[in-house]
């Protein structure tokens, strides 16, 4: 799972009102090159919440995200080298989704994250 | 490069296919010469259902036996059924299946209907210039995998994600993208739950093969290879969840691909769709011995079919909701 679909997923968890970010939890991931794209990135950037990008980024021992982002930064080519990477090479291999809500835990096995619910959470 | 070898058997699929123009066909299985139910010709073998995997023809005849009707009876599901030999896995777009599952789809009439009308369309999905393709409920991999296949090469921006209901059909698909040397981002969810609040209008291009066998609905709510084909009432309760968030998640310039049946009722799902303000055009016909599958493409209508003064026609009957993109 790439990073760019944690910043895509929220819990689906009935009654939850803000499921998003989900919080990662990664005990192993892996790093694979990606082609980098840089009108891909730019058409992405409005779409992307920053922070949830940042920290989830952070929690796997990426720390060269800044904090924050606006548009005027994809002009720096050092920018979208950094957020290429956080976004497309990291991927989480084991590990869970928690629902900042409920507590819920949405594990991810062998890079695939499970967002099936039980019966009594639809 | 595998990929580029894979491209090539692709094209050369094409050519056999006849161009890049949008088609529509209809082929008796029976007549045709890629035929895998040949009753007179070639070697024959009587398969040994020994494990407790399910052949594509078994699989076959078990919808079969929904569509009569029938109920399955529990733990007397092995059917013995003579196929050709060299009805193998790769047809079609010539994927490899590189793992298999008891409980996962093994691509069929339907997946093959589905790969041909993305091929049939692939001039239209060059220009299309897609940021993000889908497909709801992958089952093998094989359709998302010749997708990606069939875009490689000249779009390489282009990122996927696919879902399914089912954990092993997950599993089993990254193997078939592994193999392939292509990538789609897997989740493990029913349609596109968890994804479908921010991915909202971000998706040019969905693809859905769904379990379209009328059955009970029960039979909808069970596990593991029943979802792959129990589509409930008419075979339409799956579908009828998917579409309204096929329509959540497709661009304003985006295009759904998806199987029906004609027992599906499909010039009612057309008019579902134009009620939502799509377009819709047949790309794929074909009928076999035991379905009669149409591939249905749907668009946004207003947007480009105007530009292109492909407006749609108002006659009546099931023709009218076509348009010609
Ligand atoms: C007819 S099979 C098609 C598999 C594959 N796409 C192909 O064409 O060979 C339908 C697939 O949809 C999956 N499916 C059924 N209901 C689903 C749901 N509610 N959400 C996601 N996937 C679902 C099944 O597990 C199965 O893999």
């Amino acid at each position: 799972m790439r990073l760019l679909t944690h910043n895509m997923l929220s819990s689906n968890v009935k009654g939850v009102v803000n499921g998003f970010p989900l919080r990662l939890e990664a005990s192993s991931w892996v790093e694979k090159e990606v082609e980098f794209n840089a009108d891909f990135l730019r058409s992405m950037f409005p779409k992307i919440d920053w922070p949830a990008l940042a920290g989830a980024a952070q929690k796997i021992g990426y720390a060269a995200l800044p904090d924050t982002a606006d548009a005027t930064m994809l002009e720096s080519e050092d920018f979208l080298k950094k957020f290429h990477h956080a976004l497309l090479e990291i991927h989480v291999e084991e590990g869970a989704l928690v629902c900042p809500e409920s507590g819920r835990r949405f594990p991810i096995n062998k890079g695939i994250p499970n967002m099936l619910l039980n019966e009594d959470e639809v | 490069m595998v990929q580029e070898e894979e491209a090539e058997k692709l094209e050369e699929r094409l050519r056999k296919l006849g161009v890049d123009e949008p088609m529509v066909e209809d082929v008796k299985e029976d007549e045709a010469d890629d035929d895998d139910d040949a009753d007179t010709e070639g070697d024959k073998e009587t398969i040994a259902n020994d494990g407790s995997k399910q052949s594509r023809s078994e699989q076959k005849s078990h919808k079969a036996i929904m569509k009569l009707g029938l109920k399955p009876v529990i733990g007397a599901s092995r059917i013995n059924i003579e196929r050709n030999k060299n009805d193998m896995f790769p047809r079609g777009a010539d994927i490899r299946l590189v793992s298999g599952h008891p409980e996962v789809y093994e691509p069929c009439d339907d997946s093959f209907a589905l790969v041909d009308a993305l091929l049939a369309d692939r001039g239209n999905l060059l220009n299309h210039k897609a940021r993000f393709c889908m497909e709801i409920g992958c089952g093998s991999g094989y359709v998302i995998t010749s997708l990606a296949i069939i875009l490689g090469k000249e779009n390489s921006g282009v990122h996927y994600f696919t879902s399914d209901i089912n954990p092993d059909a997950t599993r089993v698909t990254q193997k078939t993208l592994f193999a392939h040397g292509v990538h789609a981002e897997i989740i493990n969810t029913n349609i596109a739950s968890g994804l479908q609040k921010r991915l909202v209008g971000m998706m040019d291009v969905i693809v859905v093969n769904p379990p379209y066998v009328p059955t009970s609905e029960e039979e909808v709510n069970c596990k593991g290879i029943t979802v792959s084909w129990a589509g409930g009432h008419n075979g339409r309760t799956v579908i009828d969840r998917i579409l309204p968030v096929v329509d959540e998640l497709l661009s304003d310039r985006g295009w759904l691909y998806m199987v029906t049946l004609k027992a599906n009722n499909p010039s009612q799902i057309c008019l579902v769709m134009r009620k939502k303000g799509y377009a819709s055009r047949i790309v794929v016909q074909r009928s076999t011995e035991e379905e009669s599958l149409l591939v249905i493409k749907f668009w946004r209508e207003g947007l480009d079919d105007v530009n292109d003064g492909n407006i749609t026609s108002s006659s009546l009957g099931f023709g009218s909701w076509f348009g010609r993109k």
